[in-house]
């Protein structure tokens, strides 16, 4: 049978604040959204030591890192990137979330409130142009991960797909649940890039780095909309 | 209509030094068994770093053993690699040809060109340059198996003259093939005037369409070959019970096994997007598709009876041949599968006898020359 993952739940848990903070009502549509999305692969033990029982790792194991530039929200400006574990629950694709960050006060507390994840705060560089697009993501000690797009390639929206993430939510009880975020962007115009590359600034214990890229599978540009909208129970 | 067994040679964890041992020798005992009872066919895959799933990765070497223990059943590559920075063409067709002079001639020759980021990214191979390699290799090899000095200068290889060795015993050489899991690709065969090797454990109603446009187009198609093989070739499952329970039970299980493992393959559609391959791994469509992870309609997998009622179906929409997997490493226990191959033979076989007519191996009205002879 194929490997289950060994991370237990509580892995997860996170410190919510004692008082609810304040953060407009979810789903946020957010127009003028772009996601910089990338594939590529990691080492199996690695992910299945962050990946909980209830899910399997494919052959290969394989990360996806979405990082994701909002420009106009309910909330403003904000950006939020996440390094999810390609899995299979139940024999059907799934994602799920290792680690993740925004920079934005209100998606942070959105985020660990209604859907587990982003679930830290943050610094994300963004820039994405007609030809290439580059991100930097980086927390208070530091930066953690750049992600470079020099040469893209437009190419037919209809192509893309992503699927549902999930993740794993604190309650106010300090008990964890999973929760299901639905595929929440609409994608009008894509692009790849097949010269992409991640690197790793500064030699760091983190979730970013231990999972790195072992091959750099696949690497998109999407523009469009994007729903930013709670997680509910897998049905 | 006539019958095959396929094998991936899928090995379960935990693995042990006798895993694959045991896949490969059980596997070597069904098809001597299967060639006394008459099946046609048998079938390996190639597949490379797919755990579980497949530990097949020189179909040649298992094919020339399972060639040495039988007599008369057709020896099937389904499908070699034809992409050259995986296999250089010249290998694959020296190995082919060595098979069908280790086999007296009874081998049929499947291409392909893999479907998994496993495989593709394993050898480093652009997913949107494989169906361009693979037509390039496909309309080679014919040339390489037939001239004395061949030469090419493709995009994806170039070579000097050089005389290709050994050549295959049938003549002008073996039939030709591909793995066909997309209507595009049927269309493909067609057009090249190739046999359509269904690899989709699929029903009926899946293959109706593909072989409907195969049908069709093979018809007015320019052979890569030097003949036309137009024959259509299904994948199923194939389990034959002592009774209704017991075979959905144990085929069922088998079954299950098989597409669990299957599931967790990263497919190139999924993580790769590629003009040269559709999305496969999309959790939504894969979700409203329950049905696709257990014995769907029409699988050869109940009873005697049940079995003959559900191969009618793939008669009905043009499938002249079966090739069934009949079991998922140990899975069924040996002695079962064995013994479901001999009821299939002794029950289902005959309902099916009018057909054993010699199959139209290649058909001069429909845009190739004449056939050769069957070896």
């Amino acid at each position: 049978m194929p490997d289950p993952g060994r991370a237990a739940h509580q892995t997860y848990r996170v410190t919510i604040p004692k008082r609810r903070p304040e953060f407009a009502p979810l789903p946020w549509n957010c127009d003028s959204v772009t996601m910089l999305n990338v594939y590529f692969e990691v080492r199996k033990d690695v992910l299945l030591d962050r990946l909980p029982p209830e899910y399997n790792r494919s052959t290969p194991a394989y990360c996806r890192l979405v990082i994701t530039d909002h420009r106009d929200s309910p909330i403003g400006p904000f950006r939020d990137a996440y390094l999810a574990l390609g899995c299979r629950l139940t024999m059907t694709p799934a994602a799920f979330v290792a680690v993740s960050i925004t920079d934005n006060q209100q998606a942070l507390a959105a985020g660990l409130v209604e859907r587990g994840f982003p679930s830290s705060l943050g610094k994300i560089e963004f820039e994405a142009g007609i030809t290439s697009a580059h991100a930097l993501i980086g927390d208070e000690q530091g930066p953690l991960l750049e992600l470079t797009m020099p040469t893209l390639q437009t190419i037919e929206p209809s192509r893309l797909a992503y699927d549902h993430v999930d993740a794993i939510a604190t309650r106010e009880d300090g008990a964890t649940e999973l929760l299901v975020t639905k595929p929440d962007m609409k994608i009008d115009r894509a692009a790849i890039c097949k010269n992409a590359k991640i690197e790793y600034p500064v030699e760091r214990d983190s979730t970013w780095q231990v999972l790195n890229c072992r091959n750099l599978v696949s690497a998109q540009v999407v523009r469009g909309s994007r729903t930013f909208a709670a997680g509910t129970k897998p049905s | 209509m006539k019958f095959g067994i396929f094998y991936e040679h899928s090995v379960q964890k935990p693995w042990t030094r006798q895993s694959e041992l045991r896949a490969y020798h059980q596997a070597l005992e069904q098809i001597e068994l299967a060639d006394e009872l008459g099946f046609d066919q048998v079938w390996e895959v190639e597949h490379h770093f797919l755990e579980e799933y497949s530990h097949s990765s020189a179909p040649e070497v298992f094919l020339a053993a399972a060639a040495a223990r039988t007599k008369r059943i057709r020896i099937g590559q389904g499908i070699s690699v034809c992409l050259p920075p995986m296999n250089h063409p010249v290998r694959i067709a020296e190995r082919a040809a060595a098979l069908d002079l280790v086999s007296n001639g009874r081998l049929e020759f499947g291409t392909g060109r893999s479907a998994t980021w496993a495989e593709v990214g394993g050898f480093g191979i652009d997913p949107d340059y494989t169906k361009e390699m693979w037509d390039e290799v496909i309309r080679a090899i014919p040339k390489m198996w037939t001239e004395e000095e061949f030469e090419w200068n493709g995009k994806y290889f170039k070579m000097p003259p050089r005389n290709i060795l050994p050549k295959p015993i049938q003549d002008p050489h073996p039939p030709m093939w591909v793995a066909v899991s997309s209507p595009e690709t049927a269309v493909q065969a067609a057009e090249r005037g190739i046999g359509m090797l269904g690899v989709t454990l699929g029903t009926p109603a899946d293959y109706k369409r593909l072989v409907s446009d195969y049908r069709r187009i093979i018809k007015h198609c320019d052979p890569v070959g030097k003949f036309v093989n137009n024959q259509v070739n299904a994948a199923s499952w194939l389990y034959c019970g002592e009774d209704e329970n017991e075979a959905r039970e144990v085929g069922g299980m088998a079954a299950y096994h098989f597409f669990n493992t299957a599931s967790h393959l990263v497919g190139l559609g999924g993580i790769s997007p590629s003009h040269a391959y559709t999305a496969q791994a999309n959790a939504t469509a894969l979700l409203s598709q329950a049905e696709i992870f257990s014995i769907r309609e029409g699988f050869p997998v109940g009873t005697p009876d049940q079995i003959i009622e559900n191969l009618r179906y793939w008669d009905e929409v043009g499938v002249e041949r079966v090739c069934c997997m009949i079991n998922f490493d140990q899975v069924i226990p040996q002695k079962k599968v064995l013994a479901s191959l001999e009821r299939f033979a002794k029950y289902v076989m005959p309902a099916f006898a009018e057909d054993k007519k010699p199959a139209a191996r290649s058909d001069t009205s429909r845009g190739g020359p004449e056939a050769p002879p069957m070896a």
